[in-house]
Order: structure tokens, then C-alpha cells, then sequence
């Protein structure tokens, strides 16, 4: 391949993007807006989280509870339920996100001694589900309804103490004492979302799904020579067609790496979304993700004719289910065919993977090889197709 | 070199299109010799394969069945070796709209690795030579009709290529435009390049060495100017008179007029020999027509191209195309 020939394409392909304003301010901009706008918007402030308690203790302190969770920003108790079935079918109707189950004998673990001996080893009779479709305001609401419970049980364990104090020796109560300096830990069950991250989760994923762009705009760029007309005197040129492909694909890889960039800054200091990974690690791997969208555009661009067709092929591979994948609107480990998906060298799912995985788990290639390896091979196979597939002629 | 330049033997390009996916024919079973240093007219009227000829010579496109060679090159397995030494103008303004002249010749100079001082002095011979020079910062979509078609041949000169493709590279161009075009292929044909041209005008085809006329995918007359004008039977006479119209129905009805072709206000009959022009005259007198004037006249393309192609639109396509070749046989 004649390297002034990749060159001499990319450089007029890059004229093309930068001759109209609008393009590359879109290209260049517009997924970090993307990213900005939809994370965003999903991390609203969350409040009155409808609430439903299912009440086997019927006793004055655990109406006391129900009546502090209530008084919370977030929380908003919305009915009783007469037991957890009851309950779980109001959260998938979705008339709740949040079960308070208190068990019977949770009045007698918060008012006597015994009672607090026996919450410490075998843990509260007090259970919480959550609805973990939604990460952002699961998150907000697990965390309200923990915290609550736990500030409410660690006073009434206090005043139990403390009623109790002349009856205890001056050991034993130091003892109790120093057990209410660490409150009692609840866990709270997640019910479709095992390990919610929320934001931090999202707004990685998002930038895998929203580097999709480059790959989608690339998927018209042979059928608008076609439709141009301009394409019947690029393939009287001696040029050679991995030239061709190759020098169209670079400018789009540029762009994807000023995305990138800017959305990697956006994640830091605008979302606080914490980096573990290895940043030149990172930017090598986000390149050659982007390679493997643009070649599986490319080879659109190539097989589909219609300027319009390519836009709305490329949609559905690319855009639904890289939404879908992202933890926008499903939490990702409610999928058990993402595996599935994997081995249909989706390089999004493969995307999704990675950034969550540097982001947040500073892993690196030992981790991520199976993906590593995944987007190798459509980044070269697609070309290798995409070159084979792609004939100098017209018709 | 005395190779042949291009060579063709039964070249054939069928076309499945529309719903039905019915098959076109647009070229049938061409044969073909063009010389290097030739300049040759590809005629024929809207549709008749000439695009499609040139596009297969250009490796391009891919033909159907049949083979051509172009510079010793197989226009299947060798076309990247034709595209070397190709300078190929489609029909349709090739270059990018959005790009600027300079932009565009850049970009093919690129292409066809002329580089450096090289590219420099070619450029500045190539924009003053088509009259570019003063608008290279100008974006394609920008230019005029006529521009465009100079920035296609420009661009197609860029590496003095050994042989040129040019379709029907002076159709929208003004006449002054189209008389340097002209002078500019002239100029290249002298100096030794073999030039292919189609072309809808026939005093352009009037200036080729030869002229192939082409009719629904087949070549049916391939000759010189010259040669194939003296294929046209009988003689031509031009009419002057009041009333052309009431004129050319009348001759219509005479047998031995073989074509009437109104050009302006005049009336170009081409008949047998056996009538003629006194018969002719007394016949629209009868009629009521008053004659100004009825004299023989030299044929010119125009009127062997009207000629031919009705004749082959009318039927009688393998007569027409056998007798002439026994004329000059
Ligand atoms: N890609 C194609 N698909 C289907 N039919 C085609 C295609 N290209 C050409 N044809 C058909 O082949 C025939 C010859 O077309 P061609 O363009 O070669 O004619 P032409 O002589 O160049 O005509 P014009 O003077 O109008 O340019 C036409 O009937 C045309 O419709
Ligand atoms: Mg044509």
C-alpha cells in the first residue's frame, strides 16, 4: 500500500469534514454533549421514593420506624402490604421501589438487652429490598432507608442502654457502649441490580456507547461518493482500494480520540467518576475500539448504497444496543445474553466492558484480553472484509 | 509502438434493473480497434452504450462477456495497470463539490504520485491551459457547468496519461468554451496522445480521425468522417420554400426520397439518384409549395447520423448497416 496515497485520502476526507462547520463541530462536540446531557439527566435529585412496609411486629416501635423513614427527603412510605409476596408484586408493578420488611420481634430487639445481644450476633429482624432497575435513584434510596433504619435503631438501643445502666457493671456497659459507636450494619437487597454504582457505572458505558458516532458517520462515507458521483473517477485512479478505506478511516479515528479525550475529562471533573486504570493503556485501547467501530461502519458504508439505509443499519447495530447495554435503562447484569452478544463481535459490548473495567476496576490486559482480543478481530477482520468486499468499479 | 491501443472482441455489458429486474442490454457484442495517436468519436444517440463502452475500457466496469484489451492490459485482470496511464473524465462531474480547484487537482497530482516542482509547473500549465487560474480557490459545486467540465479534464491530464477517456466532456459548455476544448484535445492529439470521445455534437465528431456510431448497445458504422458521409446513399439537396412543413409531408410520400431532415429554414432531402432534383421540384409545385431554391449539397455528419439512426430505429437496422459496408468493402 502506497503510504502517500492513505495520506492523500485522509487529508481530503478531513477536508470534507472540516469544510462545513456544523459537521465537525458535531463530530468533535457532540458526544461529549451527549454524554454530559444523558448522564445528567438520569442522575437527577431523587425523592419520595414510593415505599411499602410489610409490618409483622405491629408494635409501637415499629410504627415509630415507619413514621422516621417517612419523615426522609427521599423516602415517601405509600402503603402496607400483609406480606412480602404482597409487597414484590407491588415492585414489579412498580407502584414501589422499596420493601421495609420488620419481622416480628423487632420491638424486643431494640428495647431490651437480650434483645440487642441477639441483633448483634443473628443481625435485625429488618429486611429492605430495592428496586435496582433504575441505578440512580436505587442507589439514593438504599441509602436513605439504611441509613435511617440504622440511625433509629442505634437511638433506641442507646436509651435501652441507658435504662439499663444501673443494673450493669461498670465493664459490661463500656461494652455496650462501645458497640453503639458502630452501628449495626443492615444489608439492604438489591433485587435486579446486584452492585449499584450508578453514575459512576453510566457515565463510563456511556462513553463507550456515544463513540459509536464516529463509526456511524462513517457508514455513508462511500455511499455519498456514490451518490456524488464522485466515486467513478476515484476508481480510474491507480489509487489502491486498501488506500482508499484505510485513508478514510483515519480522520474518523482522529476524531474519536478528540472525543475520547474530552469525555475522559468530562467523567473526571464533572461526575467525579474515579480512574484505576492505566491512562496510556486506556487511550490505546480506546483507539483501537474506535478502529473496530469504524471498520464494522466502513464495510456498511461499503455493502449499503443508499446514504440513508447506511444511517439507519448502522442505528440498529451500533446506537440500540449500545443504549440497551450501557446500564441506561437495564442494569447490565439482568442480561445473561451479553455473553451472547460478545460472540456476535458487538465491538459495543466489548466497549462497555473495557471502560467500566479501567474506569472502575483499574484492570488491565490480564482482565480484559477476551475483549481485547474480541475488538483485534473486528477491527481487522472488518477491514480484511471490508477491503475484499470493496471493488473498484462502479456497479 | 504500433500495438494497438485498444482492442475489443465482442464486448458485452448487460444490465438487470427495475422490479422486475429486466434485462437491459447496453452494449452487444462490440468490436473495436482504436491506434495509439487516434482520435476517435464515439456517436450515438441518447442511451446507445456509450458511457458504458467507455467504462468498461476504463476498467471500471465489468463486462458481461467478450474481452478488450487497453495498452496491452486485460480490462478485467489488468485494470489497475490500464488506471496507470488512464486520464478518464466521466459524464457526470467526477470531482468533489466541496473541495476547492486547488483542492481537487491537489488531491489527484496525490493520486497520480506527480509530486513536487513537478506537480508545481504542471498545475500552473494546466489551469492556464483550461482557464482556471484565476478561480483555484473556488469550491467545485461553485463552478459553472462549463468550469466543471474543464476541472474534469484538468484533472485527467494531470500525469500526461497515454490515453484519454472523455465522455462527452463539451456537452453544457458554451460554444467559445467548446472550440478551445476542442483545440485543447487537438493539441494533445498532436502530440501523440490516443484520445476516446464521446459526444452528442457531430461537427466534434466532424474533427476525429474516425467516428464509431452506435446504436442500442451495438457499434453499426465505424469509419472516418469522410468514409462514413460517402455511406450515405444517393445525394443531398437543400430546400428553400415558402411552406417547409406542407414540403416535408410531400416528400414523404415519394418513394425515392430516402430522408427529410428540417435544419432551420432549410430542408435537407436525401434521395436516390434516380430522383432527381427536377422531379422533386415538380412534385412540390403540384403540390402547391413554391420553391425558392433546390440544390445538391455536400452531406455533412449531421445528416448521416439523422440518416443512420432512423433507419436503424426504423427496423431496418442489419440493412442499413449492410449496405454500407459493401459501399466501402
Ligand atoms: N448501472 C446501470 N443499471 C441499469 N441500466 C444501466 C446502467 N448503466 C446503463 N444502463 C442502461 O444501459 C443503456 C446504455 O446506457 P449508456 O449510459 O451507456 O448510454 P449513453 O450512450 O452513454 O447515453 P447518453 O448519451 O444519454 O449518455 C441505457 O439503456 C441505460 O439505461
Ligand atoms: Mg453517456
Amino acid at each position: 500500500m502506497n503510504q502517500r496515497h492513505v495520506w492523500a485520502m485522509a487529508r481530503k476526507e478531513w477536508l470534507h469534514m472540516t469544510r462545513d462547520p456544523m459537521t465537525i463541530f458535531l463530530l468533535a462536540i457532540g458526544p461529549v454533549l451527549m454524554l454530559v446531557l444523558v448522564a445528567y439527566s438520569m442522575a437527577t435529585d431523587v425523592e419520595n421514593v414510593p415505599t411499602v412496609i410489610v409490618d409483622h411486629d405491629n408494635s409501637a416501635v415499629s410504627t415509630a420506624l415507619e413514621a422516621s423513614l417517612d419523615d426522609t427527603v427521599v423516602l415517601d412510605v405509600t402503603g402496607h402490604a400483609d406480606d412480602q409476596d404482597d409487597a414484590e408484586s407491588e415492585l414489579e408493578r412498580r407502584d414501589a421501589k422499596v420493601i421495609v420488611i420488620i419481622e416480628d420481634g423487632f420491638e424486643d430487639q431494640v428495647t431490651s438487652l437480650a434483645g440487642m445481644n441477639d441483633m448483634l450476633t443473628a443481625g435485625p429482624r429488618l429486611r429492605f429490598i430495592v428496586d435496582g432497575t433504575d441505578p440512580i435513584s436505587a442507589e439514593t434510596a438504599m441509602e436513605a432507608v439504611v441509613e435511617e433504619s440504622e440511625r433509629y435503631i442505634t437511638a433506641q438501643l442507646q436509651q435501652t442502654v441507658d435504662n439499663e445502666a444501673e443494673n450493669l457493671d461498670e465493664t459490661t456497659l463500656a461494652m455496650y457502649r462501645e458497640q453503639l459507636e458502630n452501628p449495626v450494619i443492615i444489608e439492604a437487597e438489591n433485587r435486579y441490580n446486584k452492585d449499584l454504582k450508578a453514575v459512576w457505572d453510566l457515565v463510563p458505558a456511556l462513553i463507550a456507547v456515544v463513540l459509536v458516532l464516529p463509526g456511524m458517520s462513517i457508514s455513508t462515507v462511500i455511499a455519498r461518493e456514490r451518490s456524488e458521483g464522485t466515486l467513478e473517477a476515484l476508481v480510474a485512479t491507480p489509487i489502491s482500494k486498501h488506500a482508499i478505506l484505510l485513508g478514510k478511516t483515519l480522520p474518523y479515528v482522529f476524531v474519536a480520540m478528540i472525543n475520547v479525550v474530552l469525555m475522559y475529562i468530562v467523567a473526571r471533573l464533572v461526575f467525579g467518576v474515579p480512574f484505576r486504570g492505566n491512562l496510556a493503556l486506556y487511550l490505546a485501547l480506546s483507539s483501537l475500539y474506535a478502529f473496530a467501530t469504524l471498520a464494522v461502519g466502513l464495510l456498511f458504508s461499503i455493502l449499503i448504497r443508499s446514504i440513508e439505509a447506511a444511517l439507519w443499519a448502522s442505528m440498529l447495530f451500533f446506537l440500540f444496543p449500545g443504549m440497551l447495554l450501557s446500564g441506561m435503562f437495564f442494569p447490565v447484569e439482568v442480561f445473561p445474553f451479553i455473553v451472547k452478544l460478545e460472540t456476535l463481535e458487538l465491538p459495543v459490548v466489548s466497549g462497555v466492558l473495557i471502560n467500566r473495567g479501567m474506569f472502575l476496576q483499574g484492570v488491565g490486559v490480564r482482565v480484559l484480553w477476551w475483549n481485547i482480543l474480541l475488538l483485534l478481530v473486528i477491527a481487522i477482520e472488518g477491514f480484511e472484509i471490508a477491503s475484499r468486499i470493496f471493488k473498484k468499479r462502479i456497479a | 509502438m504500433s500495438e494497438t491501443m485498444i482492442e475489443a472482441q465482442d464486448l458485452t455489458r448487460t444490465f438487470r434493473s427495475g422490479f422486475r429486474r429486466k434485462r437491459i442490454t447496453a452494449v452487444e457484442n462490440l468490436n473495436l480497434a482504436i491506434q495509439p495517436g487516434e482520435l476517435f468519436g464515439l456517436v450515438g444517440p441518447d442511451g446507445a452504450g456509450k458511457t458504458t463502452t467507455l467504462r468498461m475500457l476504463a476498467g471500471i466496469l465489468k463486462p458481461s462477456s467478450g474481452q478488450a484489451t487497453v495498452n496491452g492490459h486485460d480490462i478485467v485482470k489488468g485494470a489497475e495497470d490500464i488506471k496507470q496511464e488512464l486520464g478518464y473524465m466521466p459524464q457526470q462531474f467526477g470531482l468533489y463539490p466541496d473541495l476547492t480547484v486547488d483542492e481537487n487537482m491537489n488531491f489527484v497530482c496525490d493520486v497520480f504520485d506527480v509530486m513536487g516542482e513537478e506537480r508545481q509547473t504542471r498545475m500552473e500549465e494546466l489551469l492556464d491551459f483550461t482557464g482556471l487560474h484565476d478561480i483555484r480557490t473556488r469550491r467545485g459545486r461553485n463552478l459553472s457547468g462549463g468550469m466543471q467540465k474543464k476541472l474534469g479534464l484538468a484533472a485527467a491530464l494531470v500525469h500526461k496519461p497515454k490515453l484519454l477517456l472523455l465522455d462527452e466532456p463539451s456537452t453544457g459548455v458554451d460554444p467559445v468554451a467548446r472550440r478551445e476544448f476542442w483545440d485543447i484535445l487537438t493539441t494533445l492529439h498532436a502530440a501523440g496522445s490516443t484520445v476516446v470521445v464521446s459526444t452528442p455534437y457531430m461537427d466534434e465528431a466532424e474533427r476525429c480521425n474516425r467516428v464509431g456510431l452506435m446504436y442500442g448497445g451495438q457499434m453499426m458504422i465505424c469509419d472516418s468522417p469522410s468514409g462514413i458521409k460517402r455511406m450515405l446513399p444517393g445525394s443531398v439537396l437543400a430546400l428553400r420554400a415558402d411552406n417547409l412543413t406542407l414540403a416535408e409531408d410531400v416528400l414523404k410520400q415519394v418513394p425515392d426520397v430516402l430522408d427529410v431532415q428540417p435544419y432551420g429554414d432549410v430542408l435537407n432531402i436525401i434521395s436516390n439518384d434516380e430522383a432527381g432534383a427536377s422531379a422533386i421540384e415538380s412534385r412540390l409545385t403540384a403540390a402547391g409549395v413554391t420553391v425558392d431554391s433546390l440544390r445538391p449539397t455536400p452531406p455533412r455528419m449531421e445528416e448521416a447520423f439523422i440518416y443512420f439512426v432512423r433507419q436503424y430505429a426504423s427496423g431496418d437496422a442489419a440493412q442499413a448497416a449492410a449496405s454500407p459496408t459493401e459501399v466501402t468493402a
